[in-house]
């Protein structure tokens, strides 16, 4: 058994061969994605003019993305303004530390956590423990996975990759007593241990959806109501946002609230959407005491001056990975980083390497399907192709690069084409019966592993051409 | 430079060397892009909605109604301790009293100190206000304040709230365009916390089996009367 | 513009497309400038490769005042690549530009350029289409389905899952003969679950890999392309 679900690493192919021997993860992905993904569909079906407005919601983000030196400025006032503090983190390791002196200044000892992948990116969860303090993650799937030792393997359903036996094997042994493999009850056995956890707890840490930078707004959106509890109960909240999440204005938010929920899911709403403006008030009975805002760049910036800058308009709904063919297929843990399924392809490769990740920008057949399906269409294939461009000029495959020269060339002269052509067919006609090879020389081998390849034709279209005219 | 600035610097070029020729495009303006509306019966539209999130939704018709059901609800969950937030319909009713009448033990923020977060985990039901309800959604909005604790709708397992017809939204944009930055006669300051609740509390994290109340309630309830005054 | 795929491989692909287009009352002219629109270069991110080949288009194109291709992924490459491939070139942008605007995929030539859907084809038999993904591109979303339904003779019979990419991808069939073939496994597995006499799709690329999979497999479902099956009477 290997690790791929315990530990990020660069091992695609490895990791993917396993996915697509594991026939429960097989079944768990396809229900998994059938499922969202006829949501996303009906979603946005059901919104007269959803093509409109996710084009609306993109120019936002475009727009944002145009002047974020500015907005996170007026988001930082806001914030201020109302009492909160924002801390300003240029990496991982700043940004941990600036968690952790926040807990001990506040003396808190007792961490809940909401989903939150900005903090799964900077693993901040090792950090908080080695300084005393106990985290939970309380979204009922990322409580599973923290408590089994292992990733996320999906934006929305972290947990995907177990059934319930395995849960209820890896919560009967957490909490030492034998618990039946019924999902409600499982559920409900979250329910009682993470109220626990909510009663002691003394500092709540969410990421944040969206921020709004005109009343210094962060709003946080669960279905399980895990982020309310995190805002509600301890004195202390901390919420760790990139600063791709910041939108300019109040009245922007409803625009990416009828997209979020519709495009991950096909609901109207999710169940919990949070808005909190600054710490509780006075006379207020709850409400997180001490308000603190991290804002996250660790790479950001740097992919903001780039092409891929487009990236940055994700708002992590999942969409992409419930369409993507190719994550139904691998599920999340092969692609390695953080993120997975096709913005992860986009997104490991820039911020953690492109060289380490050689295979991400390419296990794409760039069918398009996670741009249809995405609120915010950001065009992924065509960043897939740019970061392959990007291979090329960090680590040029001298070998491909000759090949596919020579192509071009052929390809540009008629002549040479149509002797290329010529010398196909010479080369493989030994090889075709009925007008299928079911062996090919070189890389077509890949190919006839699987599938047969089609015989070049005896007379090729330009050379019919003249009894057609 | 202090940290903050070499941060705010390194953005600030990222942004201009990323901007394309042409320049940065203005910020959009919406227009009617996106807006639902309720259709001709807002009432129904949100009954609908509420129900298709796992809601429950009951139309009270006189003035005996709200009690009668909130009455039966309990009854039907056998609840013994409730908990009632301020002012409002929960005032307006005189549902404290009544409820203790029939006698189930009641607490309201008046009975409570400000440490007795334990009343609002040992409750069976917490009852509220709301704020607004969205029709285009189902969906209930809160705000925090001094009369209504969030815990309120958050910690019992079931949560009723009374509303009236006059309070529905047809959109969920009309909602957002109630809050301004400034306060102005028409916009108020967004509260410390605005929630829009949308059915009960779900998960779907093993198997994709949907378990409601793992969180946050497990039913919600909302009671709709027929009167026009604006919310409490 | 016939495509390199079906030029070599399907040849009777670029005669079915010139009979049909005939009948119609269309005269078609088959420039012999032309080669590959450079798709497979832009896709590997050989960009300035994929531009001489666009060069090469446009120009062999120049004059046409319409230019119809029996594949929705050359269709894409020239109408939503070519512009954004230039678009900091002055000279060649604006070519570009003109090119996309003048060409079509083959479905759509025919129901929103012609608008025509009935073509007066006949086929005996069932048959089932699969979506190729450039079409989604290319918002072509029911226009085949249109023309299909409209062939005497054809019982059409809907596919599952017939958006989904069937696994080829160029490169990405060969670069990941697993997973490609894990989603070409389960195109095949539903079109035999239709039990068709033909499976038709618009790209030369989809029918290849589907139609190497059903033979492999020893299936009795034949590929056939939209424009083949639209020529026939
Ligand atoms: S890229 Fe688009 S679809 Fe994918 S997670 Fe981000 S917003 Fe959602």
């Amino acid at each position: 058994m290997s690790n791929y679900a315990q530990h990020e690493h660069h091992d695609f192919l490895g990791a993917s061969a396993q996915a697509l021997a594991d026939p429960t993860l097989q079944q768990a992905l396809v229900r998994l994605t059938d499922t969202l993904l006829a949501g996303n569909r009906k979603g946005y079906a059901a919104l007269a003019d959803s093509s409109e407005l996710r084009d609306h919601a993109k120019r936002i983000k475009e727009h944002t993305l145009a002047h974020l030196d500015q907005y996170l400025v007026q988001l930082e006032a806001s914030v201020q303004r109302l009492g909160g503090k924002v801390h300003w983190a240029a990496t991982a390791d700043e940004a941990r530390k600036i968690v952790v002196e926040i807990a001990q200044k506040a003396n808190c000892k007792h961490a809940v956590k909401s989903k939150s992948m900005t903090s799964e990116e900077i693993h901040l969860n090792p950090a908080l423990e080695a300084a005393g303090v106990e985290v939970t993650e309380t979204d009922f799937g990322e409580f599973i996975i923290q408590v089994a030792g292992e990733r996320p393997s999906h934006l929305v359903a972290p947990a995907v990759h177990h059934t319930r036996e395995s849960v209820a094997r890896v919560l009967s042994k957490h909490l030492g007593q034998q618990l039946a493999d019924d999902p409600k009850s499982l559920a409900m056995t979250g329910r009682r241990v993470l109220r626990e956890k909510f009663r002691q707890a003394d500092l709540g840490i969410t990421g944040a959806n969206f921020a709004i930078a005109e009343t210094g707004t962060v709003v946080l959106v669960t279905n399980e109501g895990n982020g309310r509890l995190t805002t509600t109960c301890p004195r202390v909240h901390v919420a760790i946002m990139g600063i791709e999440k910041v939108i300019p204005r109040f009245t922007d938010l409803p625009v990416f609230l009828k997209l979020l929920a519709r495009g991950a899911t096909g609901q109207t709403l999710s169940v919990y959407t949070t808005i909190i403006t600054g710490p509780r008030q006075a006379g207020e009975y709850d409400g997180a005491e001490e308000f603190h805002l991290v804002l996250l760049d660790n790479g950001r910036s740097k992919v903001l001056a780039t092409p891929f800058r487009e990236s940055l308009q994700c708002i992590r709904c999942g969409a992409c990975l419930n369409a993507c063919p190719v994550y139904r297929r691998i599920g999340g843990h092969a692609y390695g980083g953080v993120y997975s399924g096709p913005i992860g392809s986009i997104l490991t490769p820039l911020y953690d390497s492109v060289e380490e990740n050689p295979h991400l920008p390419h296990a794409s057949s760039l069918c398009g399907a996670c741009q249809s399906a995405c609120p915010v269409k950001i065009n992924i294939p065509h960043m897939l192709i740019g970061l392959r461009e990007l291979q090329h000029e960090r680590e040029p495959n001298r070998w491909e690069r000759w090949a596919y020269g020579l192509w071009s060339a052929v390809l540009q002269r008629p002549w040479a084409y149509r002797w290329a052509l010529w010398a196909a067919r010479v080369f493989l006609k030994r090889r075709a019966t009925n007008g299928w090879i079911a062996q090919m020389p070189g890389p077509g081998a890949e190919w006839t592993k699987i599938r047969d390849f089609p015989a070049p034709a005896a007379q090729s279209f330009r050379d019919r051409w003249k009894e057609l005219e | 430079m202090t940290a903050r600035e070499a941060f705010l610097e390194r953005v600030k070029s990222a942004v201009a060397e990323g901007n394309r020729a042409g320049g940065a495009p203005p910020l959009p303006e919406r227009g009617r892009v996106g807006y639902q509306g309720a259709g001709a019966d807002p009432v129904e539209r949100f009954c609908q909605e509420l129900i298709a999130a796992g809601g429950k939704a009951y139309l009270a018709s006189d003035a005996d109604a709200p009690l009668r059901l909130v009455q039966e609800i309990l009854q039907s969950l056998n609840a013994r301790r409730i908990l009632l937030t301020r002012g409002g319909l929960i005032d307006q009713l005189g549902l404290a009293g009544m409820l203790r009448r029939l006698g189930l033990e009641v607490k309201t923020l008046d009975d409570l100190g400000a440490d007795s977060r334990e009343e609002f985990f040992q409750a069976d039901v917490g009852i509220t206000n709301v704020h607004r309800l969205i029709a285009e959604t189902g969906t209930v909005v809160l705000t925090s304040r001094p009369n209504e604790p969030r815990s309120a709708s958050l910690l019992p397992p079931v949560h009723i709230c009374l509303a009236e017809r006059s309070q529905i939204l047809p959109d969920l944009f009309d909602l957002f365009d109630l809050f301004a930055p400034t306060a102005s006669a028409s916009k108020t300051l967004p509260p410390s916390c605005l929630t829009l609740i949308t059915g009960p509390s779900k998960t779907g994290d093993i198997e994709l089996k949907l378990v409601t109340g793992v969180h946050g309630p497990g039913e919600v309830h909302v009671i709709l009367l027929a009167g026009s005054a604006g919310e409490g | 513009m016939i495509t390199c795929l079906a030029d070599g491989f399907f040849p009777d692909v670029g005669v079915a497309t010139v009979k049909l287009l005939r009948r119609l009352g269309v005269t078609v002219e088959f420039p012999q400038s032309q080669t590959c629109c450079g798709q497979p270069h832009f896709n590997s991110g050989y960009h300035d490769d994929a531009r001489a080949l666009a060069r090469n288009t446009i120009t062999t194109f120049a004059k046409a005042p319409l230019v119809v291709t029996p594949s929705g992924s050359c269709a894409a490459m020239v109408r939503l690549e070519y512009p954004e491939l230039f678009h900091a070139d002055p000279v060649w942008h604006p070519r570009a530009v003109d090119l996309a605007r003048r060409t079509h995929e083959l479905s759509d030539f025919l129901v929103n350029v012609l608008k025509v859907e009935d073509v007066g084809a006949r086929f005996e038999g069932k048959a089932t289409y699969h979506m190729a993904c450039h079409l989604r591109g290319l918002g072509l979303l029911t226009e085949p389905i249109r023309l299909m339904r409209k062939v005497r003779g054809l019982h059409f019979v809907p596919l599952e899952r017939y958006d989904e990419c069937c696994g080829f991808g160029g490169s990405f069939a060969v670069r990941y003969p697993g997973i490609s073939g894990a989603m070409v496994r389960d195109k095949a597995a539903f079109i035999e679950k239709t039990a068709v006499d033909a499976v038709v799709a618009t790209d030369a690329g989809c029918l290849m890999n589907i139609g190497g999979c059903l033979n492999r497999q020893a299936s009795k479902v034949r590929i056939l392309h939209l424009a083949e099956l639209l020529a026939q009477t």
